[in-house]
């Protein structure tokens, strides 16, 4: 036998080859799904949407970092360093993923807000979203609630007044749907004004976005590519989207066919009525955004189907008879709240069993009882 | 990606080579005195005897059973050398001074057909005792503990799936003998009373169909049937190998047995055909060597106890890449690192996968749910992982971390490059304390 150069051998746990794919692709996905709308409110809303992103993405991306400056402290060793090397110590510790999980959530606040928000409402809102929703838990996988919506809540909350959704300029010329100055979505139309409000509200339009609403959520159509794009990378799970999506419509059909029923609405048109609160509002952007968000969501199957499905009937429910016209963050960040307990170890398994199975369908009947009770006797719808 | 893993896709320098070669015999051969499972032996024979092939030469001594160690070759016993094992044990082995003849020992008697015809479960399974057989699949479990039980089998499978990525030695071994491996399951179903035999192997190998069926003609009556089963990886694991088969589902901590099944590799299937039909032990396995830190990766029909570092230096070596080694027996999900060279062929090496390292970085865990998707035995890996992470006991006990099969999957597949398996493994110990 010839002799062998020896081998420097080393030694690892098993498996030895992994799945060409990483989280930071998982997070550029989103981003290259974000784009379209991206384009489309900077052609819209040009120098506002300068104003919201410009101050968004560098607030986030520079809370991140120094949220790692501080998470990569030098371990106490007894010796003095300097600050130089202090420094090189913990920026090793950035990665990739430091920088891009921020720019997504940034991303998506932004296009949840309107586009006249004021410069430091943006400013608030990205700080508190990504500080007190995500950084405080411990960074990016450790935070319960989705920063975005965070975010985009306190901003919505705190600012109000200040914001007007604007009108879009291919609508210039044209008298607007709704009285501007009451600074108000089409939703917030149906909210206020009730159903004779918006009866006339064309779906195409609402479809195309020719509609005033916050900057990356009026597109439907861009937000459907998006959605196209993220399932074909298999970047979201399309349980989360889809079962959030058939609650949402399943729902509301029962729900006009209530109202139809009722007789509580004049010249009620129930198609027209499903059409519009599937296609205004935040509902298709969170679905595809925000819910499918892999950090907030739970992990098992039956888990990540009982969740889409609670956010839905939140979401429903909260249309319907709260005086808030919007309700999908607040659906979003309550879903959020129950993930903990759906992945709760002494009931969370990755089959269906019979309690799980007899828990949706009680969660079902409960949330149809409660839309017929409100619709009935509630007095909100008008 | 948020999806099922459930095929291994392998860079294209880590595809196998399929053509084989017969590797020379080795000068000195090496028998495991002590090995895995076995932590202790006595010895029958003196340094400077003669020994022939097929001579029991002394008995290992395991937690609750005992084999007799059978030499390979024949020549002259030189004395005790400590070498690798391949799960990484220092194990004492026995030096064998090759002498080329290949005598027969005594001891092996070829049976004719009458006396195998009337052979009873007990004596197949005295004869699996003799013969120190063991699960080739990897386990090196005794076989003869499977036949023990007193449950009626009616299927016996034979798991010729080899789902690793890039490994093909059962594949090999089912090309160039299908017709003893056919005699091999007559001879069990026969002992054991079972109606039918499958002999499972993956669709996509085609030119094993058509081997068997071609051996299988005028075997109608016999209940051995040649069975397809999926290419997805674990398919070689015992429950999902069978519930492809026979349909029938073993549940966690249940033995196949009690469903009326039995599982054997093929190539323990092999062995036991020639311990009944010859008396002779396991002479030889198809050993691949391959992986991109090997000059010429070959496929070697190889004799038990050659020293695994003359087969590396007949592919020429280690590539000189600068790169440290990672030496992996087995394929690249399952197998494991060692930290020399120095391993023997055992019979259940048939593999050494050498790779340059490539260091993976972890990112924090995003939660994707891949692992929980891809678990085959529906375990929440990322919920062990953060229960092993916390130290918090009863909660990685009521996740049941034992019914982990080490498939590796849940490592494949997460996105954030976490080595999830190692979690679940340091699981298992701490649920086992």
């Amino acid at each position: 036998m010839s002799e062998m150069n020896p081998v420097r051998s080393l030694q690892e746990p098993s498996p030895h080859v992994r799945r060409r794919d990483s989280a930071s692709i998982m997070m550029l996905d989103v981003i290259l799904a974000l784009l379209p709308l991206l384009i489309f409110s900077f052609i819209i809303y040009r120098l506002d949407a300068l104003k919201v992103f410009g101050i968004s993405i560098p607030t986030m991306l520079l809370a991140e970092w120094v949220f790692v400056m501080i998470k990569g402290k030098m371990p106490y060793d007894g010796m003095k360093h300097s600050f130089q090397e202090k420094f090189l110590y913990a920026i090793k510790s950035y990665t990739p993923l430091n920088a891009l999980a921020p720019l997504v959530s940034a991303l998506i606040y932004g296009m949840c807000l309107p586009a006249s928000t004021s410069w430091y409402g943006v400013f608030i809102g990205a700080l508190c979203g990504i500080v007190f929703a995500k950084l405080v838990f411990g960074g990016t996988g450790h935070n319960i609630f989705n920063p975005a919506a965070v975010g985009m809540l306190i901003t919505r909350l705190s600012f109000s007044s200040s914001m007007t959704y604007s009108p879009i300029y291919w609508t210039e010329g044209t008298s607007p749907i709704i009285d501007i100055t009451t600074g108000g979505t089409v939703l917030s139309g149906i909210s206020s004004g009730g159903y004779s409000s918006i009866a006339d509200i064309s779906l195409l339009d609402l479809f195309l976005g020719k509609t005033q609403g916050a900057m990356g959520e009026v597109c439907k159509v861009l937000i459907l590519v998006g959605l196209l794009y993220l399932l074909l990378r298999q970047a979201i799970d399309w349980r989360i989207t889809f079962t959030y999506i058939g609650t949402f419509t399943a729902l509301m059909a029962i729900a006009s066919i209530a109202i139809a029923s009722s007789g509580l609405v004049d010249n009620f048109n129930a198609w027209h009525f499903i059409g519009f609160e599937f296609l205004s509002g935040g509902m298709l952007f969170g679905a595809t955004f925000m819910l499918t968000d892999p950090v907030t969501s739970p992990v098992t199957k039956p888990g990540r189907y009982m969740y889409a499905l609670i956010a839905g009937c939140l979401t429903v429910i909260i249309r319907l008879f709260s005086s808030s016209p919007e309700g999908v963050g607040y659906s979003i960040l309550l879903a959020n709240l129950l993930t903990p307990a759906l992945d709760y170890p002494k009931w969370a398994s990755s089959r269906w069993t019979w309690k799980k199975a007899l828990l949706v369908g009680g969660i079902i009947f409960a949330v149809i009882l409660v839309l017929l009770l409100g619709i009935y006797y509630g007095g909100k719808i008008s | 990606m948020i999806a099922k893993a459930r095929h291994i896709e392998l860079p294209a320098v880590l595809l196998s080579h399929q053509e084989l070669e017969e590797a020379p015999l080795p000068l000195f051969v090496f028998l495991a005195g002590t090995n895995g499972r076995c932590a202790s032996y006595t010895l029958d024979v003196k340094e400077g005897d003669h020994v022939k092939i097929g001579d029991k030469l002394g008995m290992r001594k395991g937690p609750f059973f005992e084999q007799p160690i059978i030499s390979t070759v024949s020549g002259t016993y030189l004395g005790i050398e400590k070498h690798l094992h391949h799960t990484g044990k220092t194990c004492d082995f026995l030096k064998i001074q090759n002498d080329f003849q290949d005598e027969l020992s005594s001891l092996c008697h070829e049976r004719s057909e009458e006396e195998i015809a009337s052979l009873t479960k007990d004596d197949v399974l005295n004869i699996m005792k003799d013969m120190a057989l063991v699960g080739l699949g990897g386990s090196s479990f005794p076989s003869y503990v499977k036949l023990q039980g007193e449950h009626d089998i009616h299927t016996i499978v034979i798991n010729g799936v080899e789902c690793e990525p890039s490994l093909a030695s059962d594949h090999r071994l089912m090309l160039e003998h299908p017709h003893e491996i056919i005699e091999g399951v007559k001879y069990l179903m026969k002992a054991v009373g079972a109606k039918e035999g499958k002999i499972c192997a993956k669709w996509i190998y085609k030119d094993l169909e058509s081997t068997f069926s071609s051996a299988l003609a005028g075997e109608e009556g016999s209940g051995v049937s040649y069975c397809q089963v999926y290419n997805f990886y674990p398919q070689g694991w015992e429950v999902a190998c069978i519930k492809s088969a026979t349909g029938i589902e073993v549940e966690s901590g249940h033995l196949p047995a009690e469903y009326g099944v039995l599982e054997y590799n093929v190539a323990t299937i092999y062995s036991l055909y020639l311990a009944i039909r010859y008396g002779t032990p396991l002479l030889e396995r198809y050993v691949q060597i391959h992986g991109d830190g090997v000059v010429n990766p070959k496929f070697f029909k190889v004799r038990i106890g050659t020293p695994i570092q003359d087969l590396v230096a007949l592919c020429g070596g280690y590539t000189d890449s600068g790169k440290k080694k990672r030496l992996i027996f087995g394929g690249p999900m399952m197998g494991n690192t060692v930290n020399s060279d120095d391993v023997i062929c055992s019979p259940t090496v048939t593999s050494l996968l050498v790779l340059d390292e490539a260091p993976y970085k972890a990112d924090p865990c995003v939660r994707c749910g891949s692992c929980v998707y891809s678990c085959p035995t529906h375990l929440m890996p990322v919920l062990i992982a953060s229960a092993v992470k916390a130290g918090d006991k009863a909660k990685v006990k009521s996740l049941h971390p034992e019914r982990c099969v080490e498939c590796g999957l849940c490592a494949y597949a997460c996105t954030s490059h976490i080595n999830v398996t190692e979690f679940v493994r340091r699981a298992k110990r701490i649920a086992k304390l």
